[in-house]
């Protein structure tokens, strides 16, 4: 051991010295550095493992929000198509009314209008009648003016009462 | 008090009377009168006179005919009318009443008291012709 330590030229109490030293660089190299860089290193990776799991959340609420969103927009045209059925429908229905209506008040106008000529022809005729009846009436006073004598007169009363008689 | 109307009146009158003498029908017109006045019905003299005679016609069974004609009849005529009138109405008399109106152009209106209507008149014929025309 002597041999080796000649051999080499070590001195013991140097290295001891020396041990010590490093003993004390290294004790203060670890408090002063390795300690807060590991530290430092154990708070980023947790930073990362955070940040990992954040992004596999994000993408878990991405991935849900797209399936809502899907469904959303899946409803949302169902019911669009449900609306669009619907007015169509209605406007089928409102269209086949208003026809209905104009028909029927197309068939008012012209039954309205059969009635006015009916009752103006009505009118018309009635009017001819009573204007011949008048003139018969007066041309038959004017013939009976010359022709009833009083003997026709009393053939006359004498048929009205023997018609009484019966 | 009970009222009297002048149909009790006439009633009273027509039962009182009725195949009595001129001098007793005499007193009992004058107690009638006295009734009258005594129920203040002297307004309704009229009245009580005419029902009297719708009663006494009643009860004797005569008519009362209203002739409308365009001339006066003559007597002979009107004598000759009433007897068939009498024979159709089926009455034991007729008071005649004559109406003259020229309007009627010929014909007569025989009208009774008793609701007989009949238009047998040249112009109650035209408006019946006129009524057919203007059907």
């Amino acid at each position: 051991m002597e041999e080796l330590i000649g051999t080499f030229h070590i001195d013991a109490s140097l290295l001891i010295a020396q041990i010590v030293n490093f003993l004390i660089v290294f004790v203060v190299l670890y408090f002063v550095a390795v300690k807060p860089l590991r530290k430092v290193v154990g708070k980023r990776q947790e930073i990362i493992s955070k940040g990992l799991s954040d992004a596999q959340k994000h993408e878990k609420i991405l991935e849900e929000t797209k399936s809502h969103y899907d469904n959303a927009l899946r409803e949302a045209r169902k019911e669009a198509q449900n609306i669009i059925d619907e007015a169509k429908k209605n406007a089928q229905i409102e269209s086949t009314k208003i026809i209905k209506e104009a028909e029927s008040h197309a068939q008012k106008i012209s039954s309205g209008a059969k009635l006015l000529l009916e009752q103006e022809k009505e009118r018309m005729l009635k009017g001819a009648k009573t204007e011949l009846a008048d003139m018969v009436i007066r041309a038959t006073e004017k013939i009976l003016e010359g022709s009833l004598t009083k003997a026709v007169d009393k053939n006359f009363v004498d048929s009205v009462v023997s018609s009484t008689k019966k | 008090m009970k009222k009297i109307e002048p149909q009790h009146v006439a009633d009273l009158l027509l039962q009182e009377t009725y195949g009595k003498s001129t001098s007793e029908c005499s007193e009992i017109v004058k107690g009638v009168a006295r009734l009258i006045h005594k129920y203040r019905l002297n307004t309704k003299v009229n009245e009580i006179i005419s029902e009297y005679y719708s009663l006494y016609n009643k009860k004797l069974n005569i008519k009362e005919v209203t002739l409308t004609l365009q001339e006066r009849l003559s007597i002979q005529r009107k004598n000759s009318l009433k007897n068939e009138l009498k024979t159709i109405l089926k009455c034991n008399d007729i008071f005649l009443i004559e109406k003259v109106d020229e309007r009627i152009m010929g014909g007569i209106i025989i009208e009774t008291n008793d609701g007989i209507y009949i238009d047998g008149t040249v112009k109650g014929r035209l408006n019946q012709l006129r009524e057919v025309l203007t059907r």
